[in-house]
């Protein structure tokens, strides 16, 4: 393979996953259409974007474990919903024309860029009477406390069988597009479940990761991605994953969710101009 | 309390040091393979890449079980636990099929 190439692939992957990771988007989303466009074939750059998610997830984790940002058990939770939804879609994907799909997606895409970079304030306050020691996620139900600078701010996910149902048609699109559908999970969780943008993003980065996962398992064995783009996609991706994650420690809330709103309207631009 | 916080504390930093162990060796294994490997070795150090990386996310659910300690707690880590892994190689065995 021509040694430009492998660079392209780590870079993308690192891209990918810096942006998927800060944001809460998976990453795949991004590499996977870019890929395509460069003329990798469909299954080789579905491989490649999940194995981009699955490494962005681990090198970030050191790091969201640290700050007690991820919620696990809302993860679990979602992630039930989203995988009976990924196998709705799979199995739907051969009726639905490409076009239309393509439309759907967008139009989805860009309402939630609309409302999420509309939306003013936050809606998860600091709570001065709570200590250090009330910061990560709460047992025996969907909440939890954050560190932002030096206030923690408790939250509890509103909204959860709303939040479920969406979550089984995120997992549905997923299914239909193979990415790990992070670019709605996180969306869903802020915005419908009113779970802090960055409590969401770290959560989704898991959620993601066994996604990916669970789909490599899959993919790779059918000699889906050839070694060498699959170790460029992992180096990139293993950077990308730890910037990804050092940038959402320090963007401010609505920084981070602007930034997210402008890169679903990029991802929802693209798949019109590819469509 | 003191030492449940601190049995906590003492399983997410052995966490942590298993995911930048991880992390670390995969991306030595993934240079390693694009760099100075050649021949057979090249794709036997990319496969060990790719799976240090795929054990990350698992890695990760596991972290916070000593969290989840209560009956309730526990009894949902183990279904969801399990049915979050194995629905979407589903989903991916439905998806390759199609």
């Amino acid at each position: 393979m021509p040694e430009l190439a492998v660079v392209a692939v780590a870079a993308g992957a690192g891209v990918a996953a810096a942006a998927g990771t800060a944001m809460g988007a998976g990453g795949a989303v991004l590499l996977v259409p870019a890929l395509l466009i460069a003329g990798v074939d469909q299954t080789a750059a579905a491989a490649a974007g999940l194995l981009t998610v699955a490494a962005g997830c681990t090198a970030a984790g050191p790091r969201q474990i640290r700050q007690q940002l991820v919620n696990h058990r809302l993860a679990v939770t979602l992630e039930v919903m989203a995988s009976t939804g990924a196998i709705l879609g799979a199995v739907v994907a051969g009726f639905l024309p490409a076009v239309v799909f393509a439309y759907l997606l967008a139009a989805v895409l860009l309402f939630t860029a609309a409302t999420t970079f509309l939306r003013g304030g936050m809606r998860n306050l600091p709570e001065p009477s709570l200590g250090h020691d009330a910061l990560g996620e709460h047992a025996g139900g969907l909440g939890g406390a954050y560190l932002l600078t030096d206030a923690v701010v408790p939250y509890r996910a509103a909204r959860v069988r709303l939040g479920l149902a969406l979550s089984a048609v995120a997992g549905t699109v997923a299914g239909l597009t193979g990415t790990s559908g992070g670019f709605l999970k996180t969306p869903i969780m802020s915005e419908i479940m009113h779970v802090p943008v960055k409590v969401a993003a770290a959560t989704t980065t898991l959620a993601s990761g066994l996604t990916a996962v669970a789909a490599l398992a899959v993919y790779l064995p059918r000699g889906a991605l050839a070694p060498t783009w699959g170790a460029a996609a992992v180096g990139g991706a293993l950077l990308g994953g730890q910037l990804g994650a050092w940038l959402q420690q320090r963007l401010p809330p609505v920084v981070a969710r602007r930034s997210f709103a402008a890169l679903l309207l990029v991802i929802a631009l693209g798949l019109l101009a590819r469509s | 309390m003191a030492s449940r916080h601190r049995a906590l504390a003492d399983a997410e930093r052995r966490g942590i040091w298993v995911l930048r162990g991880l992390s670390g060796l995969a991306l030595a294994l993934a240079v390693l393979s694009l760099t100075v490997a050649a021949g057979g070795v090249r794709p036997a150090l990319a496969y060990g890449a790719i799976g240090l990386v795929l054990a990350g996310p698992l890695v990760r659910l596991a972290v916070p079980a000593r969290r989840w300690v209560r009956p309730p707690d526990r009894r949902f880590l183990v279904l969801a636990g399990v049915v979050a892994v194995v629905l979407p190689v589903v989903a991916a065995v439905v998806t390759a099929g199609g």
